[in-house]
């Protein structure tokens, strides 16, 4: 079943000379359980996206179109049947269902009680009567911009989907101690008491492979891949069901990136949650990924299981950014360099934004956005040509 | 390899930072950061060597050594067979314009306020390059062009910031080559660019180097790119050159344990590749903290017995072992572990029995000195005395002229060994002949070979004396005989400090301790420490011990003159004194071993590891 689901996702950023297209018209599907691999080369849009799910965007960052689906909790879900079903499609006896929630939400305020049984459950009921399933839904305002600060929208972050920032190494406040950062997550999310908390700082650093001691150390006291351990373990402290790691492993030696790609299997095997993983490194994707969406200039051009993008290539984008990677396999061959560079996303080009470096553009390319062309089942190509050119893209197995 | 295509020869390069120590430490505790701690590698006439490692490993720093961007605290670089330490005046600008280096951001290291054709033209009029301007422009097109940057014209007028990354590294890489270097030194210069331009740069400067034979040294972290250009492959570690092969052989055939690991570790863009994963502990240690012995040994799978065990793996082992706990016979008996070197002291609270604690650890030794190679390479346990210390204060020595010629004739020798084929005064400096204190070197070839050889002489002599060795102030006079084709060093009668003595008495002692009559003993002796003017000994076990000790140094240092390399001279008195240290200690004292150096494994294949000892060479 999908657990998250992106639908033509559009972020678009304001600045003075107009806006950037980072993310254009965008859509996945991740199952539950499953890890997608988004790469593409740096500006292509790849953060913007995970920011958008996550519901952070910059200020200037507005949702130009799109909805992302995210599996509810099992009770929101329990309630938005109970509604379909008795409700039916009367929005007026919806109205007063709202109303009759919102009173009784009122008096428990008035009376001063904020925390309870009762009170979940009205929230809830609440969310299932108000809102989709669809996260823009809760928190986007008109203007495309995002509330940061939506509660429904804050129940879910972390707690559902948290996230391994880029540059995450730096993410710790250097005054505090490693582990009480984490504990801090803990119990702001949680209702337990600190020392419950420590104790789960505690096994959730024996988990990812720092010796337990060290969560009283302070940032710098880490060396950069104990720090990535480290916000492997924070990602972790409210058991989520989605974790989207942005570059984990992008400034960490090979050895250091090994083991933390080495943590990220076991992850996958032992909790079962679902990841996305980012990265511009082709090579990291293929050793951590099930399936792959390779996006160049704010778009999909090719989404597929692993293999099938990596064997059965079916986007010449695709094959020009595998076949400019130096291996340390087989043969040494003259790489193949895509000529050109990548574009500036204020004007990106026309048609397939890939056109002005792609060696089979025709004119249909320059005028027409392609539309996805599915080459085996999960296997899509965003490329007008993609059944002609197929043949001659797939590396032979 | 003929010697004259070794373009760049680097033989025992070290760069040592001093490392601050906080503002109450009054430099008198300076330690130093081991950035490239003893590096030997040839560059040769068009090839591309790939110099690969983690970062801090070293890479930029080597680099940066031989452009002289950085002085070395040791060692030298042979540019065209010149010492390049010892280039000076007219000749440094010369130096410049043939070693360039290119650098990995580029982004910062082009000017933003100057042109294309402004930031290609400056190195041209800085080295006077180019009869008219007009030749400067032609050569500013020719070098934009062969950059992959045509038509030229369409980029003179730009700045950086008009020009995507992929194109400015090309203008540093024009810029590069426009003066024509004999070398190239690219420091990471594909790291900040996107994938698919990277590719296009590496391809240029693959081309470039088939136009023009230029040789580079290609320093980067990434394994594939470096397997991707380079002709030879050497891979550092913490500060020193582990593994020297032509590319392949290293990627394919990797064998020092530090590479096997590297390699094994490289992301593959393929998802049906599987790789083994060769594992290693830990991670690397702090630069400021090199293990002796192999610096790979505490994370090394394969370490043995010979790879120079010290006292913090002991500390560590133990530790582990969970021996150190407070409730067990150690914890309960020491009170401070002091590792120093190859030994290890456990100062021991009072009333706890040492010699108790000395069975303990010999008993522990034994059970596992089968299993643990660590073990294995224990010397000796004993209880040590701690409330004394033979102390032999040093003073500082006359030294003759004969003397000074003689040292001066065995640092010659010794440390660019003139015979030695690729040394730059090998068929230059025929021969040399010490008679008493006149050095007398006699020159193959013409007189252009004999002042060579006189300004190499006297670079020689003084670069010496300003890094270490002051009594060269007694090289008195270096005079060429055009009649006789010889340059003759005359010495005067000098001093030696007894800073400097105090090293050469220890030297002495551990010399003398090797001897077999003695070795059964001296593994009791704790390798003798020098602080200033004195030198420290030790001595584990017994009473006795310490008196058999004491006869022996008066005997080896004082009594035997004559025989001792005038040692004698060098000693003003030798006493045992009491100290306020804690009264009882137990030592371990480790067999020790020296860096492991570059073993060739035949083909050229140069290994730093003493599994390869055994090997061919
Ligand atoms: N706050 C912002 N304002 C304007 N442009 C932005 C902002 N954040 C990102 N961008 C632009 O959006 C594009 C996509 O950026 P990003 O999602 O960070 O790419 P990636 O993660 O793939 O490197 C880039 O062109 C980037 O310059
Ligand atoms: N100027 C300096 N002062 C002190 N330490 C330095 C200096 N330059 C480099 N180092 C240290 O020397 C080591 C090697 O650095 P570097 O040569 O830059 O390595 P690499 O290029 O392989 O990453 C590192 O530990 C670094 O911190
Ligand atoms: S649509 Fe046209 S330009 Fe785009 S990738 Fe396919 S062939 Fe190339
Ligand atoms: S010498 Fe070789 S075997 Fe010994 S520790 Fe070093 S790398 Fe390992
Ligand atoms: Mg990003
Ligand atoms: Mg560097």
């Amino acid at each position: 079943m999908a657990l998250l689901e992106v639908k033509n996702l559009k972020v678009h950023f304001e600045i003075q000379d107009g806006w950037v297209k980072a993310v254009d018209g965008v859509s996945f599907t991740i199952d539950s359980g499953e890890t997608m691999g988004l790469v593409g080369e740096s500006g292509c849009g790849k953060t913007t996206a995970a920011y958008a799910i996550t519901q952070l965007l910059p200020p200037n960052g507005r949702i130009k179109g799109g909805r992302i689906f995210f599996k509810e909790p099992a009770r929101v879900a329990a309630f938005r049947k109970e509604y379909n079903d008795r409700l039916k499609d009367s929005t007026k006896a919806r109205q007063n269902e709202i109303s009759k929630v919102g009173k009784r939400l009122d008096e428990l305020n008035r009376s001063g009680i904020d925390s309870g049984p009762e009170l979940d459950e009205l929230k809830d009921r609440l969310s299932a009567l108000k809102f989709s399933y669809d996260l823009l839904s809760l928190s986007k305002r008109k203007d495309g911009s995002l509330d940061d600060y939506n509660e429904d929208i804050r129940k879910i972050r972390w707690t559902q989907i948290s996230m391994i920032f880029q540059g995450a190494m730096n993410a710790f406040n250097p005054v505090f101690k490693v582990g009480d950062q984490i504990v801090e997550a803990i119990t702001l999310h949680e209702d337990v008491d600190d020392s419950t908390a420590r104790k789960r700082a505690r096994e959730l650093f024996e988990f990812v492979g720092i010796a337990p001691d060290r969560i009283d150390n302070y940032p710098h006291e880490f060396s950069g891949g104990m720090k990535q351990r480290a916000m492997i373990a924070l990602a972790l402290a409210l058991n989520p069901s989605f974790i989207i790691a942005d570059e984990p492993t992008t400034a960490l030696d090979v050895i250091t990136q090994d083991r933390i790609l080495a943590e990220i299997r076991r992850l996958q095997e032992q909790l079962e949650m679902a990841m996305m993983i980012i990265t511009h490194d082709v090579s990291v994707v293929a050793e951590v990924s099930d399936k792959i969406g390779v996006m160049y200039a704010g778009l999909i051009m090719e989404i597929g299981q692993t293999a099938q993008v990596f064997r059965d290539t079916a986007h010449p984008y695709t094959a020009g950014l595998l076949g400019s990677f130096p291996s340390i396999k087989g043969e040494k061959k003259r790489l193949v360099s895509i000529p050109g560079f990548p574009p500036d996303l204020v004007t990106p080009p026309s048609g397939c934004p890939f056109h002005p470096r792609c060696q089979y553009a025709q004119k249909r390319c320059e005028e027409e956005r392609p539309k996805g062309i599915a080459i085996e089942p999960g296997h899509i190509s965003y490329c007008h040509f993609a059944k002609e050119l197929w043949e001659k893209l797939r590396r032979s197995a | 390899m003929p010697e004259a295509d070794i373009i760049v020869k680097v033989r025992g390069l070290k760069k040592y930072f001093e490392l601050k120590k906080g503002f109450l430490s009054f430099g008198k505790d300076v330690s130093y950061v081991k950035a490239v701690d003893g590096v030997d590698f040839d560059m040769r006439s068009g090839e591309i060597l790939g110099l690969v490692g983690e970062s801090g490993c070293g890479k930029t720093t080597v680099g940066r050594l031989l452009t002289r961007l950085e002085d070395p605290t040791d060692g030298f670089v042979f540019f065209l067979g010149r010492d390049i330490a010892l280039i000076e005046g007219q000749d440094v600008k010369v130096f410049r314009r043939n070693i360039h280096m290119v650098f990995q951001d580029p982004y910062e290291s082009l000017n933003p306020r100057t042109t294309v054709t402004q930031t290609i033209m400056e190195p041209l009029l800085n080295h006077h390059i180019g009869e008219s301007q007009e030749e400067r422009v032609e050569m500013v097109v020719q070098a934009l062009e062969d950059a992959g940057l045509a038509p030229a014209r369409e980029y003179l007028n730009r700045f950086p910031h008009e020009l995507s990354g992929g194109q400015r590294q090309r203008v540093s890489i024009a810029r590069a080559l426009a003066v024509k270097p004999r070398v190239i030194i690219a420091d990471e210069p594909v790291s900040m660019l996107d994938v698919s331009i990277r590719a296009g740069v590496l391809n240029l400067m693959l081309d470039l180097r088939d136009k023009y034979g230029i040789p580079y040294l290609f320093i980067t972290h990434d394994i594939a790119v470096a397997r991707y250009i380079s002709d030879r492959l050497a891979v550092m570690y913490l500060g020193r050159v582990v593994e020297l092969a032509q590319t392949d052989d290293v990627i394919f055939e990797p064998k020092h344990p530090y590479t096997q690991a590297l390699l094994s570790a490289v992301p593959v863009p393929d998802p049906d590749a599987k790789h083994g994963r060769i594992k290693i502990k830990g991670e690397v240690p702090s630069a400021a903290d090199v293990p002796l012995g192999c610096r790979f040994r505490p994370r090394c799978p394969k370490a043995f017995r010979e790879c120079g065990w010290e006292a913090m793996d002991l500390v560590e082992w133990l530790r582990e072992k969970g021996l150190l706990a407070e409730d067990t016979d150690l914890g309960k008996a020491v009170a401070t572990l002091k590792p120093n070197g190859f030994v290890l002291r456990m100062e021991l609270k009072d009333g706890a029995d040492p010699g108790a604690i000395a069975g303990f650890m010999n008993d522990l030794v034994a059970k596992s000195k089968k299993i643990d190679p660590i073990m294995d390479a224990v010397a000796a346990v004993d209880t040590i005395m701690m409330d004394r210390v033979i102390e032999i204060r040093c003073r500082p020595a006359a030294m003759s002229a004969e003397e000074l010629a003689g040292e001066l004739f065995a640092l010659l020798e010794s440390t660019v060994a003139y015979r030695e084929p690729d040394h730059p005064m090998h068929g230059i400096i025929a021969d040399m002949r010490l008679d008493k204190n006149r050095l007398t070197v006699s020159v193959g070839g013409d007189t252009q070979n004999l002042k060579l050889a006189e300004a190499f002489l006297g670079d020689y002599v003084r670069h010496h004396r300003r890094k270490n060795r002051p009594e060269f102030k007694g090289v008195k006079n270096i005079s060429p005989s055009p009649s006789a084709m010889t340059v003759t060093v005359t010495c005067s009668a000098s001093r030696e400090p007894a800073a400097k003595t105090a090293i050469d008495v220890a030297a002495y002692i551990e010399r003398c301790l090797a001897a077999d009559d003695l070795a059964k003993f001296a593994r009791l002796v704790l390798p003798a420490e020098v602080k200033g003017r004195k030198v420290r000994v030790y001595v584990m076990g017994s009473e006795d011990n310490w008196n058999r000790l004491l006869d022996t140094l008066n005997e080896l240092l004082i009594a035997d003159e004559g025989s001792n390399e005038g040692i004698a001279q060098k000693v003003s008195e030798i006493a045992v004194k009491t100290t306020k240290g804690p009264h009882m200690a137990v030592a371990t004292r480790f067999i020790g071993a020296d860096e492991p150096p570059l073993f060739d494994e035949g083909r050229g294949h140069q290994v730093a590891c003493y599994l390869f000892k055994g090997g061919p060479g």
